[in-house]
């Protein structure tokens, strides 16, 4: 900002072989006084510290010689001036004429405000971030507990693999698994490559892999058998990126325990394989022969079987069609449970 | 002479011709002095216009030195404020005004020509 709205254009003239005596009045009720030579024209400008330190009879040999400045002066320059000439006022000039005067004290007193209202502003924007922090810290704080009470491990990886956050079940678990426990700035390829566990092993493998898929936007999802040091289990990992003012910051990756369910759908899929082969079996291996019960029925001469004997072939061959159609329908209750 | 109230005057009275300014040749300024060398000099150039020379010395007793043209068309200011430095200046006292006469001579001898 310059000094340009800080010029004081009214101002009070002296001519410069005025008597010291005379103008000291003056001086002490304007703080300065422009001095004019014998052609009007502006030679100085004199202060009470001139008179005191400069005093003489007349005001021309009061005067100091000091630098004047431009309108388009700085406050910064002006002041730096000031300090330098240990002045309280100078004279501003353009072209060759003089333009007005510009006090120490009005730079200062705006200098000074300005100081005040950023400092308002600073204080105003700290307690609203502080406000933000604490807000950031709740939800931070909730987000913690949401993710802890979750019976499933969640890591957030940067895209140079470093741990950005872990929540409570990860933490254990590494711990249970690799004997270390997880730290966010940790290399998460570091849990892999220095530890015996074979779990880690099976489990992040691949694990490279669907992170770095993840990073180009994709969500993956994979579910192994991973063999632990006692037993083995059936494990989800899922790997989604995670995003932050539209730009991936990197990826979660998501393991949970899905052996219970795992082992009873393949309980039910072994079920339903052995359904599937009763079926066949009913199909295949009982229909014949109650097929060939009807054929045979079908083709004895029954004009010479006495009354009785049609009778009971009547009721076998009854019997054999019954038999067929409960065949037909168990195949067919099978299929359906297939399907 | 004795009025009718018993007060008296006593009066002694002499006549002298001045010159103005009140020194001729050289007014050494000393410093702080009540008059500054601007006033000064615009009186002198008021009284004799054109008559004298103002000239600045670096010394810590003397504000400035007011020196008669007439002596510089004689001998070069540098000489003179030499001469001043040594004889003078060290008596200047602060906020005093002296003035010098410095009156010079210039003579010739032995001064031979061909005809």
């Amino acid at each position: 900002m310059t000094i340009a709205r800080f010029i004081q254009h009214q101002y009070e003239v002296v001519p410069a072989y005025s008597g010291t005596r005379a103008i000291k009045d003056h001086l002490v009720q304007q703080a300065a006084l422009v001095v004019q030579d014998e052609n009007e024209q502006p030679i100085g400008v004199l202060t009470p510290q001139d008179v005191v330190q400069h005093y003489h009879t007349l005001v021309i040999d009061c005067l100091t010689v000091r630098p004047s400045l431009s309108p388009d002066c700085g406050i910064e320059e002006a002041l730096r001036v000031m300090q330098e000439t240990h002045t309280e006022v100078l004279a501003v000039m353009e072209e060759g004429a003089l333009t007005g005067l510009i006090y120490k004290n009005d730079l200062l007193t705006y200098v000074t405000d300005q100081n005040k209202s950023l400092e308002g502003e600073v204080t105003k924007q700290v307690t609203e971030l502080q406000a933000i922090h604490k807000e950031l810290v709740l939800s931070r704080q909730i987000l913690q507990a949401v993710l802890d009470s979750t019976q499933s491990t969640v890591i957030l990886v940067a895209p140079d693999y470093s741990i950005l956050f872990f929540n409570k079940k990860a933490g254990d678990e590494s711990q249970a698994l690799y004997g270390r426990a997880l730290q966010t700035g940790m290399n998460i390829l570091d849990y892999t490559l220095h530890d015996g566990r074979v779990a880690g092993r099976y489990l992040f493998d691949a694990f490279k892999n669907d992170f770095d898929r993840a990073l180009t936007g994709e969500s993956v999802v994979t579910e192994r058998k991973v063999q632990l040091p006692d037993t083995s289990r059936w494990l989800r990992a899922e790997y989604a990126p995670v995003y932050y003012q539209e730009r991936i910051i990197g990826a979660t990756l998501t393991v949970t325990d899905i052996d219970e369910r795992k082992r009873h759908l393949l309980q039910i899929e072994r079920q339903n394989e052995l359904l599937k082969h009763i079926s066949w079996v009913q199909s295949h291996y009982t229909r014949q022969p109650v097929a060939t019960i009807l054929g045979l029925t079908s083709i004895i001469e029954k004009s010479t079987l006495s009354e009785e004997n049609i009778r009971i072939i009547s009721m076998l061959e009854a019997t054999a069609q019954k038999l067929d159609e409960v065949i037909r329908n168990t195949v067919l209750t099978a299929n359906s449970l297939e399907e | 002479m004795v009025k009718g109230n018993g007060l008296k005057y006593s009066i002694d009275l002499s006549f002298e011709e001045i010159k103005l300014p009140p020194f001729q040749e050289i007014l050494i300024l000393g410093k702080n002095s009540q008059h500054g060398k601007m006033g000064i000099s615009k009186s002198f150039d008021m009284l004799v216009p054109n008559g004298f020379e103002l000239v600045e010395v670096g010394h810590p007793s003397v504000e400035a030195v007011f020196v008669n043209k007439r002596i510089l068309s004689k001998m070069p200011k540098e000489k003179i404020i030499d001469i001043l430095d040594d004889k003078v200046f060290p008596f200047v006292s602060e906020g005093e005004l002296l003035k010098v006469d410095f009156r010079v001579t210039i003579s010739y001898s032995n001064i031979e020509q061909e005809f």
